[in-house]
């Protein structure tokens, strides 16, 4: 190969090199998104099954990692380099409950490297209350520990990594538990979840994809408002979307709820003494009384 | 037509005659059971038949006639929007905005998502957000004159009227309390926020709305619009009302129903599957342990040679 050849080519290489690069975004890295989701219970634990919870869950997945397209700095579309990094999409197969259960709580836990192991998860399965402590039924009743169901006092959350968890699950933050969710939280930062039944549909898909996206520009807490919060969604119930957060006080509680982004988290809380929540006031949904208006059951 | 100089005087008629509705609305109490997880039971009994689901939905999804594929939507208000127009709209300004291929703009307290191919516009200002200490003992903005400000905003956006259907408004609520304590010590009005659902041959349209939150001083805090070119498929027929309900029969017996569920549809447009088209669909929301869910119905069938998936 002459040399005026190789100038040519090292000329194209060069040039596709700093036009990728100059194009395409990466992620940064810093942060990993999760995601679990369950269909079908036809493993050892029961649920009814429903078909369009894994597309909710993957629509949140794909867009909070979205690196999109990026132009000489300009990001043209997606989340270009602060897009999370695709740390786990997983649907069915061996949702246990170990997975998401804290070791210093019992025994069978083993979150660390799994639930506690991402920087935002979603989580999509069966909720319920069982008095006032959220429930989730997994899908696979392992042997040697535990069962069909992870609670939240079975859960330390941040102990190890996790900032943000988001809840697809219904009665995953009735009011009755808002005084005790905070003691669930190692060094997390906020936890969103449902007061009363959420409501699963393929028309609901892109609620989850727009929460996701619009979360790197408005606040967590208010994108999860803003795309959750149906009202009337069934003729006669709402769906009533809850963000909840702790700080060492209010100023700091309502500080990191009203500012924290997916390009803008704070530093782990230094200590807990204060929870707080924001949700959308006389939201009526199936399950539950009017949000905030019975803190007993 | 309708005359665009009436229009905000319409729009906060209609935003404030809604105020009335959503303070009825905070007392209704559900119909549905309290306690939906007797012995954590979190499968249906499987025990409805076909026959019987056919019952309950013929009673619960309305008749339709030819004229549901008569609809048609005035403008396409999100594709004629630029970075500029949207700035001034909710009185703001942006440095160094990015070029127009882009279908987003920061700047230093302020972001514009600007999809006019999906009809997708969302703005924020976080200069503009609640602050605690600062707002923490001042109280909103009342309702009306938040509807004012909304329908000043809609005009500007040049949404059109008669596609807003019956909008509510509704606070954003803080409330905490220090551990230990059985409930809220602390609790504040953030914003006013107007829910408006778009509507069109009086039905409504799914995934298409707008919400837009008011804080204390008066100013927009941040806007969602999902508005979306409507463009009515007319490659579709409508199928009869059995294809219909033994179509939404098979779905439901996919996710193990429960015998006591219950039903409740309405008509409305969507785009299903992904496809450019809106068509009319029926919404059936049903209520059944231990999930609720919608499934989107069809009413129509293609009447091309090839139609896609």
């Amino acid at each position: 190969m002459n040399m005026q050849i190789k100038k040519i080519c090292f000329s194209k290489v060069s040039q596709c090199i700093l036009y990728s690069l100059l194009i395409t975004p990466f992620a940064h890295g810093a942060y990993e998104a999760k995601s679990y989701a369950v269909t079908t219970w036809d493993a050892s634990c029961s649920g009814s099954t429903r078909s369009a919870w894994d597309n909710m869950a993957d629509a949140w997945y794909d867009e909070i990692t979205n690196t999109g397209f990026s132009l000489f700095g300009w990001c043209l579309s997606g989340h270009c380099s602060d897009a999370f990094t695709r740390d786990g999409q997983y649907v069915n197969g061996n949702i246990i409950n170990s997975k998401f259960a804290d070791s210093s709580l019992v025994s069978w836990g083993n979150d660390t490297r799994h639930l506690d192991e991402g920087d935002a998860v979603m989580l999509a399965l069966h909720g319920f209350e069982s008095g006032n402590d959220y429930g989730g039924r997994v899908r696979v009743n392992e042997s040697g520990g535990g069962n069909c169901d992870i609670m939240r006092s079975e859960m330390e959350l941040g102990d190890s990594d996790l900032e943000f968890l988001h809840l697809s699950s219904c009665q995953s933050m009735d009011d009755n538990q808002w005084s005790t969710w905070w003691s669930a939280f190692g060094r997390a930062h906020q936890v969103d979840g449902f007061h009363g039944l959420m409501w699963i549909g393929s028309s609901l898909v892109n609620d989850y994809k727009d929460f996701a996206d619009d979360a790197f520009s408005s606040t967590i807490a208010e994108s999860w408002l803003d795309n959750m919060y149906i009202p009337d969604i069934s003729g006669s119930d709402d769906q009533c979307p809850v963000a909840y957060a702790v700080g060492a006080n209010s100023t700091d509680t309502w500080n990191r709820i009203g500012t924290e982004r997916y390009d803008n988290v704070h530093s782990d809380p230094s200590s807990i003494g204060y929870w707080g929540v924001i949700y959308i006031r006389g939201c009526d949904p199936a399950a539950e009384s009017v949000i905030a208006s019975d803190f007993s059951s | 037509m309708f005359n665009l100089k009436t229009l905000p005087n319409i729009v906060t008629f209609t935003l404030f005659a809604s105020i009335s509705y959503s303070a009825a609305a905070l007392t209704e109490t559900s119909s549905v059971s309290k306690d939906p997880t007797q012995g954590i039971n979190l499968v249906g009994d499987n025990k409805i038949t076909e026959s019987e689901l056919i019952k309950q939905l013929d009673a619960a999804i309305p008749q339709w006639t030819d004229s549901i594929l008569n609809a048609r939507s005035l403008d396409n208000p999100i594709a004629n929007l630029n970075f500029n127009f949207v700035l001034a709209s909710f009185n703001d300004e942006m440095s160094n905005l990015p070029p127009e291929e882009a279908s987003q703009a920061f700047g230093k307290v302020n972001a514009i998502h600007l999809n006019k191919k999906t009809g997708k516009l969302r703005y924020v200002n976080r200069d503009r957000r609640w602050h605690f200490e600062r707002d923490n003992k001042q109280k909103p903005i009342s309702a009306r004159a938040a509807s004012e400000i909304v329908s000043k905003l809609l005009t500007q956006l040049k949404i059109p009227y008669s596609e807003l259907n019956r909008p509510i408004v509704r606070s954003q609520i803080a409330a905490g309390a220090k551990v230990g304590s059985k409930q809220p010590q602390d609790k504040f009005e953030m914003y006013q926020i107007a829910y408006i659902p778009r509507q069109i041959n009086g039905l409504n349209i799914l995934q298409s709305d707008i919400k837009v939150a008011i804080n204390h001083q008066g100013q927009v805090q941040r806007a969602s619009i999902d508005w979306p070119e409507f463009k009515l498929d007319d490659q579709i027929q409508l199928i009869d009302r059995k294809s219909v309900l033994q179509n939404a029969v098979q779905e439901i017996m996919l996710q193990n129903p429960d015998s006591d569920l219950i039903i409740k549809s309405k008509l409305a447009y969507a785009k299903v599957n992904d496809d450019s088209f809106h068509q009319p669909v029926a919404v059936l929301s049903v209520n059944s342990l231990p999930t609720p869910y919608q499934l989107i119905i069809k009413l129509t069938e293609s009447t091309s040679e090839y139609e896609s998936e």
